[in-house]
Parts: C-alpha cells; sequence; structure tokens
C-alpha cells in the first residue's frame, strides 16, 4: 500500500493512458487499435513527445519554455528555403538539427546572461521567430515535396532512441542530475561547484536538438512549410509534461517518463475521440475534464505542488 | 521494484504491443492504394452507401455551420454519412485526414487543405480513398503538376478568389468609392486571403483610385480598431475577412456608420439582413456552402465509378461563381433556405450529372438566383 502511496503521481497517469485506451477500443468498435491508425498515433505523437522530452532536460532545472512551436516553425523555414534553393533533400535534417540548437542557445544566454526569468526569455525568442517566419514566408506554402515521407518505423525507432537516450542522459550523467539539483535548489548547487550556467546552457541546446528534429520529420510529413506550423505546440507541451506527472518547478520529479506517458494520453484520447466519432464540440470538454482528473489526482494539495518522486 | 523499472517495463510493454498491431495487418477500410476500381459497392458500413469526410476551417461559426448542414443534405439525399473534421493548420490538416481515413472514410471533401494538397493526396492514394478539392485554386499550388493526375483526385471545385474579389472592388469604385482601405489576414495564412487583398489593390490601382493603406494583422480584432483611426477618411474598405465580425464597431466608434462602403466574407453576424439595410454592407461575398454540395456530388460519382474526367484525361478544375449579395432581402433569401440545394434539388442534379458535360452546364448556372429559384 505505501508503495502505492509513494508512486501515486507515476502509476496514476499510467492507469488513466490504459483505461483511456481500452474504452475508446471499445467505442470505436475496434477501430482506435487498428494498425493503421497506431500508425497515424506515431504520426500524431511524434512531434509534441519529442519537443516534450527535450525540454524536460530545460524544465528540469526550472526554465519554463514558451518558445517551442515557434522555433520549430523557424527550424522549417530555414531547412525549406534550404532545401528549395538548393535542392539538396539531405541537407533538411543537419539544416533543422543546427538551426534548432542555435536558436536554443540564443534562448538560454539571454536567460542566464541576462539573468532574465526564462519565460519572458522564450517569449520573446517566440515573437522573434513568429515575427521572422510570417516577414519571410509571403505565399500560403513553401512546398518541399521532393521530401522523403519517413516510414513509421523509422520514426518509432528515433523516437524510442531518443526518448532512450535522455533517459540515460537525465538519471545517469552529471547533466541530468545537475540540471534536477539546479531545480531543486539554484544556490545550493552553485555552492556546490556546479558550473549552473554552463550545464542550463547545455540543456536549453539539447532541446534545441530535439526541437530541430521534431521540426525536420514535420516538414517532411507535411512535404511543405506552411505558415501556422507548430501553433499552439508550447501549450501542447506543458499540458503534456503536467500530464505526466512532472513538477513544473523543476528539481528531482523530472523524468523522461512525464513525455512519454502525457505526449501519449494528449495524443490517444485526442485521436480516440475522433475516431469514435465524437462531436468536436465535445472533444475539448472531454479533454478537460480527463485532464483534470488526471491532474487532481497528482497533485499535492497541502504544499500546492505536484507530488515528489 | 524502483519506479524506473516500473516505467522501462510498461514503456517496452507497449513497444510490444504496438509493433504486434501495427505489423498485425490491421483493416483499413480504406482500401488498398492500388488504382480505384469504382465498383460501387458500399464501404461506408450500416446502412449507408458511403462515408464521406468533410474538412473545414471552422465547424462552429455560422459559416461553417451552414457548410455543415449543406454537406449533411447532399448525403442525406445520396445516403451516405457524412463526418466532418476542423482546422485551420497543415499539421491538423493532415490529422484530419489520417483520422478519417482511420475512420474507414470512402471519400474526402477537402475545404481546408492549408496549401499542403499533395501530402494530403498521397495519403489518400495510400488508403485507396477519393478527394476533391473545394475552397481552394489548385492550379496555383506549385505542387500542382505533381498530383494533377493521381487515380484518386477527384478535382476541384473552387471559386476564382482574385476575380470575384476584383468585381467586389470595383463595384464599390463604381459606387463612387475614391479612397480604399484594404483589411485582410497577413500574407501567406491562405491563399484565398492572399489573393483578394491582391485582387483589391491591383483594382484600385488600375481605376487611379486611393489606397489608403493595407491593415493585415493576425489580430483582426486590433488591426479593425486600426483602420479608422490610421485613416479617418476613407470612403471604403475592402474587407477580405469577416468584416460584419470585425468592422462595424469601429466603423460605428468613429462615428461613420453607413457612410463606409464595406463588404465581407463568409459573413457571421445575425444581423446581416439589418446591416444591409442601413448601409453598413455594400455586399457579402457566399456560396461555399452550396459550393461544397457541388464538389461531394463530384466525389460521389467518382466513389461510384464515374470520375469525371476532361476529354485529355485530366481532372476537371471548375470555378463557379460567388453569390455577391446586395440586399437585406437577398440576404434573408439566402440565410433562409438558398445557401444549400434541397434533398430534392440534389437528387436532381445527382440523377441528371452522369457526365462531365451536364455537370459543368449545371456548374455554369451556379448563381443565388438559381437557389432562389429551384426553392
Amino acid at each position: 500500500m505505501s508503495f502505492i502511496k509513494r508512486h501515486l503521481n507515476t502509476i496514476i497517469p499510467i492507469i488513466g493512458l490504459i483505461v483511456i485506451v481500452v474504452i475508446l477500443q471499445i467505442l470505436s468498435g475496434g477501430n482506435t487499435l487498428t494498425s493503421y491508425n497506431l500508425k497515424n498515433i506515431l504520426n500524431q505523437v511524434f512531434p509534441v513527445m519529442m519537443c516534450a522530452a527535450g525540454l524536460t532536460l530545460v524544465y528540469a532545472h526550472g526554465g519554463l519554455d514558451f518558445s517551442v512551436g515557434a522555433v520549430l516553425a523557424m527550424t522549417q523555414l530555414i531547412s525549406a528555403i534550404i532545401v528549395r534553393d538548393t535542392g539538396i533533400t539531405q541537407l533538411a535534417l543537419p539544416v533543422s538539427l543546427v538551426s534548432g540548437v542555435l536558436i536554443y542557445f540564443i534562448t538560454g544566454i539571454v536567460t542566464i546572461k541576462l539573468n532574465m526569468p526564462p519565460f519572458i526569455a522564450s517569449l520573446c525568442v517566440k515573437f522573434l521567430c513568429t515575427g521572422i517566419v510570417s516577414t519571410v514566408l509571403t505565399e500560403e506554402a513553401i512546398n518541399i515535396s521532393s521530401l522523403p515521407i519517413h516510414s513509421w518505423l523509422l520514426k518509432l525507432i528515433v523516437l524510442a532512441a531518443t526518448v532512450v537516450a535522455l533517459f540515460i542522459v537525465l538519471e545517469y550523467t552529471k547533466l541530468g542530475q545537475y540540471n534536477k539539483a539546479i531545480g531543486e535548489n539554484p544556490v545550493a548547487a552553485k555552492q556546490s561547484g556546479i558550473n549552473v550556467d554552463g550545464y542550463k546552457l547545455a540543456a536549453y541546446m539539447i532541446a534545441g536538438a530535439f526541437v530541430g528534429l521534431a521540426g525536420y520529420f514535420v516538414l517532411c510529413r507535411q512535404g511543405a512549410m506552411t505558415m501556422n506550423t507548430g501553433m499552439g505546440l508550447e501549450l501542447d507541451v506543458i499540458v503534456v509534461l503536467v500530464l505526466g506527472g512532472l513538477a513544473l518547478s523543476g528539481g528531482y520529479s523530472a523524468g523522461v517518463r512525464a513525455a512519454v506517458i502525457g505526449a501519449l494520453i494528449i495524443t490517444l484520447l485526442e485521436n480516440g475521440l475522433n475516431i469514435v466519432g465524437v462531436n468536436s464540440y465535445y472533444v475539448g470538454l472531454i479533454k478537460g475534464f480527463v485532464f483534470l482528473a488526471i491532474v487532481m489526482t497528482t497533485y499535492k494539495k497541502p504544499e500546492g505542488r505536484l507530488l515528489p518522486r | 521494484m524502483k519506479k524506473s523499472k516500473i516505467l522501462v517495463v510498461s514503456v517496452l510493454l507497449c513497444m510490444v504491443l504496438f509493433l504486434i498491431t501495427a505489423c498485425g495487418g490491421g483493416q483499413n477500410s480504406g482500401g488498398s492504394g492500388s488504382a480505384p476500381q469504382g465498383s460501387g459497392t458500399a464501404t461506408g458500413g450500416g446502412d449507408y452507401d458511403y462515408s464521406i469526410g468533410l474538412c473545414l476551417k471552422f465547424d462552429s461559426n455560422a459559416s461553417g455551420l451552414r457548410i455543415i448542414d449543406a454537406a449533411q443534405t447532399t448525403c442525406d439525399a445520396l445516403n451516405c454519412k457524412l463526418t466532418v473534421k476542423a482546422g485551420t493548420t497543415a499539421d491538423q490538416s493532415l490529422q484530419n485526414v489520417e483520422e478519417l481515413l482511420a475512420a474507414g472514410v470512402d471519400g474526402i471533401v477537402m475545404n481546408a487543405s492549408a496549401g499542403i494538397t499533395n501530402r494530403l493526396l498521397q495519403l489518400c492514394e495510400e488508403a485507396g480513398v477519393f478527394l476533391v478539392i473545394c475552397y481552394t485554386d489548385v492550379t496555383m499550388d506549385e505542387a500542382y503538376p505533381d498530383y494533377k493526375d493521381n487515380p484518386f483526385f477527384v478535382g476541384q471545385f473552387s471559386n476564382d478568389y482574385y476575380q470575384t474579389a476584383y468585381d467586389v472592388t470595383q463595384e464599390m469604385i463604381d459606387a463612387g468609392a475614391e479612397k480604399l482601405a484594404v483589411f485582410c489576414m497577413p500574407p501567406g495564412i491562405a491563399q484565398a486571403f492572399d489573393l483578394r487583398a491582391e485582387a483589391a489593390i491591383q483594382c484600385i490601382k488600375d481605376n487611379g483610385k486611393t489606397l489608403a493603406g493595407e491593415a493585415r494583422g493576425n489580430n483582426l480584432a486590433e488591426s479593425a480598431e486600426s483602420v479608422l483611426t490610421q485613416w479617418p477618411d476613407v470612403d471604403a474598405i475592402f474587407s477580405g475577412v469577416q468584416a460584419d465580425l470585425y468592422l462595424m464597431t469601429p466603423i460605428a466608434n468613429a462615428g461613420r456608420s453607413g457612410q463606409v462602403l464595406v463588404n465581407t466574407y463568409d459573413a457571421v453576424a445575425d444581423n446581416m439582413a439589418e446591416l444591409f439595410d442601413n448601409g453598413e454592407i455594400f455586399s457579402a461575398i457566399e456560396g461555399e456552402s452550396a459550393a461544397t454540395q457541388m464538389a461531394t456530388i463530384m466525389l460521389y460519382n467518382a466513389m461510384k465509378g464515374n470520375m469525371f474526367v476532361e476529354a485529355d484525361g485530366s481532372r476537371p478544375e471548375i470555378f463557379y461563381d460567388a453569390f455577391i449579395i446586395k440586399t437585406g432581402e437577398e440576404w434573408t433569401a439566402f440565410q433562409d433556405y438558398a445557401y444549400k440545394y434541397s434533398e430534392a434539388a440534389t437528387q436532381e442534379m445527382v440523377n441528371a450529372c452522369t457526365d462531365l458535360e451536364t455537370f459543368k452546364t449545371y456548374a455554369a448556372d451556379f448563381s443565388l438566383q438559381n437557389l432562389i429559384n429551384a426553392k
């Protein structure tokens, strides 16, 4: 019993996920867990899980990011223009990765060196990226249909590999542990001799690589760069992490499981409700109730924060 | 057992289940992705002959509801099941199409292609599902040559957005407008908005009139408020969006109600007839709901195995004349019954339109007056 109590906010999201899948599978007459729809779910979960996983390191040290959607759009824009102008499709992935890392490097530098609250710095970067995208993209879409459509298996492998890699980084390396320590108590971390600024910056750059990778796969999937790409992704990522049980204040509760479980819940729920044929007016309502139920059960009221792991 | 182990076991279990199910050859009711046979067999499930998906931008405003109602009327007439999905972004369009395919639709009417028609069609081809385009002129899509001969591409039934906007602006100028402003979404959001704004500006230039300026911001409410502040002496405002929603209050606040010629697209205001009668709205451009019905008929024929094709084998690129409504009386007639073909009119059209030429004849007659007459 004490085991269940101790791991309540890990267990509840998983139980929630299983319950959602079973109910939707029954209601849809078996259409939710068909091979075809599982591939759809993978396509839909990929960008949000990838971005949420990448940003876990940033959230671990107490950062808060509102720029991920705009950065994703920016990486796509740069990749799309370079591929269109050079005709070399192989450039899309490295360009997207590098631009993601560079943009988050800037966010990190602004946050750390100017001692700016992370959400303010990320909002500034968001507006900058959105402004650049809307200034440069004066047509409905930059079509890059020469980009490959990746198989579901490749996406699954990439997603699994990056999640596992991040799990190792978070749990077994100095980078992960120190970022969590900074999230717990930055002053204590600094006084312990941890290079706080350096580890924070590294977290931002790793997040940038993840967002760049997600941007590349979304670009390939769409075959075009469009104006509204990434719109609302920042809120999706926050919802995903909270649903997965991550404390937004950072610290030792941060783990890649939040990104995995949260992304699966949000995607499965939306996809399943659509497959079942629930009127779109009610989809938001049902999502709201389910999210509320999960968050309420993992929320520790007296301290006003999520349960510690 | 540590919690990390629980996680590892859970994730591994999910991965294994995923792999087993994904590789297990689960059924996609759409088809095999081979060339369309059009056998006419019912695959929609239940008592329906076919299952049709409709993707549009918004499903909760008045304009969206008119489109859904019109599509439902057509589906009722054709004994088809209708599933509606809404979304404005490319990602949402992809997701909507994927989910419609997973739900087993036989054909999709796409009113929100978000500039990625090529990818949407690739998905449809893989699933063996037909796609017809409405509300986008695909002939202007730079990727159009890549998919124009796709066996699952049914064609397009679209308005000539540029020409319509040009005509509307010309009418304002003919009505005495000397100084005009343009109010629209920013460039790049959607083809229709860009063409409308471009046409209006060109028309103003062609007539030697004054272009006061362009208000094209993402936040339409803010842009609308700035129009009368920036250019208080404009005679007319060409709006590429829903002016009835955004511009009426700023104009009233400036004390110029009824003095500025304003058009609107896809109107949503409850008091449109009153706005016409008071001279607050000069014209309203409509027709998408009935056009969606025409596109659905094209799709229905394709699903039945009677794909409309031009003599050279290419798909029809049909343009319709938008309804330009100019009086409260016309608006009332439009809103009450003429925004869609009735079930009987749809059935009559389907029975008559067994070939492209006949369908084109009906398309050429597409007008508000004909809809009123049909009633």
